[in-house]
């Protein structure tokens, strides 16, 4: 083995030590390649005061309610995003059809004539289905929210 | 991580069910991997706020986008795809704004603070992990990555191999040059 080679081994035995994943045999091989080369064993002394470091370190926990509430939140994001875009639409649709009447020239210049009764409806569709599912949504979610809440027995 | 073979089918399962419209189905798969992906995305964004908020998009996105999953196909790596790429933006995005991680390391602690513990013992704990959340802020993210998988998830090299997309050999460089830059952070400070 080159000594780059042997090198390339070393560390990649030293972060196998370090994570408790060396193979059988590989300790052995691990401490015979340290003994050999005093800057490859100060290097895993390094490394060792820097495992210990982290090891004594963890992710600050958040209350429990993130928990309790995590999905009824993925839901809610999923479903109001449908909704956003729904409202959105329809808004686009309404202000084009206003903008046909209060400047019937510029939107026939931009889109060229066409019937607009189809483009109210969808409009008005859209429109509504994603007010209203904004509301449901709205609605489950404080619902839910307040039957997990420790303190709705309290009041003010 | 590693899942037994029981309960990969039963992830199959939820999976389908998901897909045949069942809402609570993915809720439980939600359930399951939230708190591995909410941690994944700390350690990565090092804010607990928008950890929560990026860990709860990738799952509505991968609700979105269920009908394109394969059951036969292990859930949380493709979601945690989607949280990889959705932190990695937000990461961009915040550079720009030249931001840098939590203040105060407010999103690690020290483990098992005795209750009454000496208050000079306490003060040292606390700059010790003032000092591993400044370094661990200074590393490439793609660094830090790996190293928070392995320290704070501990996931075994072949899991974090599958969930970020490279052979397990370049999971240990990473750690490895990470492990160096945390040492010379941590030095520098003495």
């Amino acid at each position: 083995m080159t000594d780059a080679a042997a090198t390339a081994r070393a560390r990649e035995l030293m972060m196998a030590a370090l994570d408790g994943e060396l193979q059988p045999g590989e300790r052995q091989e691990l401490d015979a390649l340290l003994e050999r080369d005093r800057t490859l064993a100060a290097e895993w002394e390094r490394l060792s005061r820097v495992k210990e470091a982290t090891r004594m370190m963890m992710f600050r926990q958040p209350p429990e309610e993130t928990w309790d509430r995590y999905w009824a939140s993925v839901y809610n994001r999923a479903e109001r995003k449908v909704a956003w875009l729904l409202v959105g639409a329809g808004a686009v649709l309404l202000v084009a059809w206003w903008l046909r009447h209060a400047m019937p020239g510029l939107v026939e210049a931009l889109f060229g004539a066409s019937d607009i009764p189809v483009i109210v409806r969808g409009g008005l569709v859209a429109l509504v289905t994603g007010g209203l599912l904004l509301v449901v949504s709205v609605l489950r979610e404080q619902i839910s929210s307040h039957r997990g809440s420790r303190y709705k027995g309290v009041s003010r | 991580m590693a899942e037994p073979a029981d309960a990969t089918s039963d992830e199959g399962n939820l999976v389908r069910q998901a897909q045949a419209g069942d809402a609570e189905a993915f809720g439980r798969l939600v359930t399951r991997y939230m708190r591995p992906a909410y941690f994944a995305a700390l350690g990565l964004v090092g804010s607990r706020e928008d950890a929560l908020d990026l860990s709860q998009e990738a799952f509505a996105r991968a609700f979105r986008a269920r009908r394109t999953l394969d059951p036969e196909r292990p859930f949380y790596p493709w979601c945690y795809a989607i949280l990889r790429r959705l932190c990695f933006n937000f990461l961009r995005d915040r550079r720009r704004r030249a931001r840098k991680l939590e203040e105060g390391a407010g999103w690690l602690e020290a483990q098992s603070a005795a209750q009454f513990e000496d208050p000079a013992r306490a003060a040292e704990r606390r700059e010790d992990q003032r000092r591993v959340a400044d370094a661990l802020a200074a590393l490439p993210d793609h660094d830090r990555e790996v190293l928070v998988l392995k320290e704070f998830e501990g996931l075994k090299y072949r899991e974090i191999a599958v969930l970020v997309g490279v052979p397990m050999g370049t999971v240990m460089s990473r750690l490895y040059a990470a492990r160096q830059r945390l040492a010379a952070v941590l030095e520098g400070e003495r």
